[in-house]
């Protein structure tokens, strides 16, 4: 029995409930946090999204059908719970909703927990000028580390198309960097 | 499964090398605890009140129904004095087929000065009514049997006198 489905077994339990939850938020608050911040962009708001992402995930599991792995079905509830906020906050950060990087990067500026030199702020200026698309998948796959199934999976996009908007990705913001050298 | 590939330290440190983006002192730990605190509820006894437990709020309910209960049926039973007939009359209608333990529950119910008219009815009607009848009778049998013996003594002089005169 792998961890994850020994921690849903727990989690399913109700006199296990509890306790399995803090391991829970052990393993993944960070990797969900990160994953939320790149798409709120600011600590406050990842943080508010982070919390009601792990009350929803706390709530939802008794209806968990683990049709998919356990850490796809957070990153999908955190990756929701991001857009709504941001629809519901009528936010202007995400560039794949609202394709304005001049918005991402002041709000990245404005935040109190950014502290980026000036390589870091244009790395971020490059990375939102990419297609919603390609933006996505570049962040999931090299800053969260995770696979191209399980980025099919969260974006419900084949893989071969993740694969190949990643690449352009990569070949975009090389090119950049090289430019601004 | 999902392999873990990148640690929590390397997953902050690449988002702040990289991406520039910083996190407060200790926020994992305190974020961990207003989740937990959002939802994992205390598990504090119940406090219930002591006159709210079962042991003394099913009596004191039972009370109050049979109460209830005994006050409608007074007031409703039998059919014949569903016409606001007080108290009294329907004790008074209803006692000659009432055990002594129903008159007495059925007295609860039914203020003293009203309990004591009807006992005063009660005994007009019943001893001093019955005993002035009975002297009645009494009276009248005693009327009877001296009109008896007077006609019967009439007679027998009557009938005497003519025997003595016809003779």
């Amino acid at each position: 029995m792998n961890r994850d489905t020994e921690l849903i077994k727990k989690l399913k339990n109700p006199e296990l409930k509890n306790e399995a939850f803090k391991d829970l938020l052990d393993l993944y608050q960070e990797r969900l946090y990160w994953h939320i911040r790149k798409i709120v962009i600011t600590h406050d708001n990842a943080n508010d999204v982070l919390q009601e992402t792990f009350i929803r995930i706390f709530r939802g599991m008794d209806s968990f059908k683990e049709k998919s792995s356990l850490h796809t079905w957070m990153y999908k509830i955190a990756y929701n719970e991001s857009l709504r906020f941001i629809e519901k906050n009528k936010l202007q950060t995400s560039v794949s909703i609202e394709q304005d990087h001049n918005t991402y990067i002041k709000n990245l500026t404005q935040d109190e927990f950014f502290n980026g030199n000036e390589l870091q702020l244009k790395f971020n200026e490059i990375i939102s000028k990419l297609p919603s698309k390609q933006q996505r998948v570049f962040q999931m796959k090299y800053f969260d580390d995770l696979s191209f199934r399980e980025i099919s999976d969260l974006l419900d996009i084949s893989e071969n198309t993740l694969k190949s908007a990643y690449y352009t990705a990569v070949k975009t913001i090389e090119d950049n960097i090289l430019a601004e050298c | 499964m999902k392999k873990l590939k990148l640690h929590k330290e390397d997953l902050s440190r690449l988002h702040k090398d990289k991406l520039g983006m910083d996190i407060p002192e200790d926020f994992f730990a305190k974020s961990k605890e207003n989740i937990l605190n959002k939802v994992i509820e205390p598990e504090t006894p119940k406090q219930t009140v002591f006159w709210l437990r079962p042991i003394i709020a099913y009596p004191i309910a039972a009370s109050i129904i049979l109460a209830i209960a005994i006050t409608f049926w007074m007031k409703n039973n039998p059919s014949e004095i569903k016409n606001q007939m007080s108290n009294t009359e329907a004790i008074k209608l209803i006692s000659p087929d009432l055990l002594e333990s129903d008159f007495l529950i059925a007295s609860l119910m039914v203020s003293d000065s009203e309990m004591n008219d009807y006992l005063d009815r009660y005994l007009i009607k019943n001893v001093v009514i019955e005993a002035e009848l009975s002297e009645q009778q009494l009276e009248n049998i005693f009327i009877n049997s001296v009109l008896i013996e007077d006609s019967l003594i009439n007679h027998y002089l009557d009938k005497s006198l003519i025997e003595n005169i016809v003779l």
